[in-house]
């Protein structure tokens, strides 16, 4: 599947995580990208309330 | 005995000191040498220690004092499963000498019920890259045809199980990782619920969605497992503070009066499933409705949106803990698991958050949509296996697997074989329950495993 993140733009952003990859690593992790990118899309296409948690939670009685 | 016993079997023939735990142990080991140089299941064989875990046991046996029916017991162990002194890879280059100094909670809890340790199995590289054939040892290879797929993560013990070269074993399941090798293995595997099994001391992989639990050739012998390794663990943050149950007491009890929801449209819709695996969960239901379950269809939310939860956030947590090696060592990994996981180092931190979000909108709606129903139903895998070396890199981003919904929930689910498939591997049934249900996944699998035949049948390559 074709990226909507332009291959120089995805470069930059592997670069800026800090990961040091051959230019072949490289596409080979941008057809990945693709695919992940409609993943994404179906997560923020939610008309979600301002006020909808994450699943997240913890306990402040409690040092783990 | 029968040349293959299961747990509860050898356990009744060792109480009757019919066969002694070392007997047990040197044919485990035996069948280890024969057959496992084809097979891959194992990363570290530790025989001695073996042994000696049976002479143990077969002297509390002797003087009475027997620990419980898993006293003698030959396991093994997923190699990210930590083990005091012995190395613990993660089937993996970055940790290849790796030696703990303390045993994972469950491995204890295993070993204070008298299981005898055979060693540490195969996994998909950190519980995620496989198959891979660019790591310091191969993948492990599917028994019912090894040029064939056993699925992963826990693929050494999917593995070695059927092949019987281990009576049981621990795996663990962060998108599927029991169930998968469960399904194309031929075998009995639960993710129980999220918190149940404590996971410290285990190589994380995604710290919300990894799950520990055990594998073997019954339910009922997973349900002996389950019981040994469930418990509070102040050590993992996760771990619920909820009282285990007798998971074998009603095991026997039937599905009389159950209603079993059927997820008809993961299967059918969503990924379809091959002839072979629909003619299994077809076959499952119709055994449950004649032994007086009611069968009813539901419907959840599409595989499509657990996929994309469970996926964000497995490899944003999965990058966020190897970020170092990342960064410094990319090489080290096979590309396998390099390759999924740098994805995870270049999603936007919103887009966690809204994975996060999501996951608890799908929890809310899987609880409605299952309000009057016991328990859910759809496939355990699309198909038999497929060869080994037809495995995509990106296939779980092509299409959503059967078991996300469940990790995304942290609600029990467990594969049951159910036949075979026109290749002459074997198809499995997924059966889902509400949290801290696993004694009645348990009453359900179980009911369909004797009602059937497919126990009886054992991969070639050792019958």
């Amino acid at each position: 599947m074709e990226s909507l993140f332009s291959l120089s733009d995805f470069e930059a952003s592997v670069h800026k995580a800090g990961m040091v990859l051959t230019q072949e690593q490289v596409m080979e992790i941008y057809t990945g990208w693709g695919l992940m990118e409609p993943l994404l899309a179906r997560l923020r296409g939610k008309d979600r309330g301002r006020a909808a948690e994450p699943a997240h939670f913890f306990n402040p009685e409690q040092p783990l | 005995m029968s040349v293959f016993p299961t747990i509860a079997e050898a356990a009744r023939q060792i109480a009757a000191k019919r066969i002694s735990p070392v007997e047990l142990t040197k044919i485990c080991l035996d069948r280890i040498a024969a057959v496992d140089s084809k097979l891959n299941s194992f990363i570290t064989v530790t025989s001695d220690r073996a042994m000696a875990d049976a002479k143990a046991a077969e002297a509390r046996i002797m003087a009475g004092s027997a620990l419980g029916v898993l006293d003698g017991i030959p396991i093994a162990h997923k190699d990210i499963y930590g083990t005091a002194g012995i190395r613990t890879t993660g089937h993996s280059k970055q940790l290849i000498n790796y030696v703990p100094d303390a045993d994972a909670f469950t491995v204890t809890k295993l070993a204070d019920a008298g299981t005898v340790m055979l060693g540490k199995l195969s996994t998909h590289e950190f519980a995620l890259g496989g198959p891979s054939f660019d790591l310091p040892w191969p993948p492990a290879r599917n028994p019912w045809n090894t040029d064939h797929f056993p699925a992963g993560s826990s693929s050494g013990t999917g593995a070695a199980v059927a092949a019987g070269l281990i009576l049981g074993g621990t795996g663990s399941d962060t998108g599927g990782s029991i169930r998968g090798p469960a399904a194309l293995c031929g075998i009995a595997g639960i993710k129980p619920t999220y918190g149940l099994c404590s996971r410290a001391g285990i190589q994380p992989l995604s710290y919300t969605l990894d799950h520990a639990g055990p594998m073997a050739w019954t339910v009922e012998d997973c349900a002996i497992l389950l019981q040994a390794m469930a418990g509070h663990d102040p050590a993992d943050p996760a771990s619920a503070n909820h009282a285990v149950p007798n998971y074998t007491v009603d095991l026997g009890k039937g599905v009389q009066g159950l209603r079993i929801g059927v997820a008809r449209h993961f299967h059918e819709e969503d990924n379809k499933v091959s002839p072979a695996v629909q003619a299994g969960i077809d076959d499952a239901l119709a055994v449950w409705a004649s032994q007086g379950a009611e069968i009813v269809d539901v419907t959840l939310p599409s595989l499509q949106e657990y996929q994309a939860v469970c996926w964000v956030i497995m490899i944003v947590e999965a990058y966020a803990l190897h970020e170092k090696w990342m960064q410094t060592s990319f090489n080290d990994y096979g590309e396998l698991f390099r390759d999924r996981v740098a994805l995870g180092g270049l999603i936007p931190a919103a887009d966690y958050v809204q994975a996060v979000r999501r996951r608890r909108e799908l929890l809310t709606d899987t609880f409605a949509a299952t309000k009057d129903i016991d328990a859910v139903v759809t496939a355990g895998a699309p198909a038999e296996a497929p060869h080994i070396h037809a495995v995509p890199k990106w296939g779980n981003l092509e299409k959503p697997n059967f078991t996300n919904p469940f990790n995304v929930t942290g609600w029990p689910a467990m594969c049951v074989c159910s036949g075979f498939g026109v290749g002459g591997l074997p198809v499995s049934v997924q059966i889902a329950a509400k949290p801290f249900q696993e004694a009645l996944l348990f009453r359900i699998g179980h009911a369909y495993e004797i009602a059937r035949p497919w126990r009886e049948r054992r991969p070639a390559m050792v019958s």
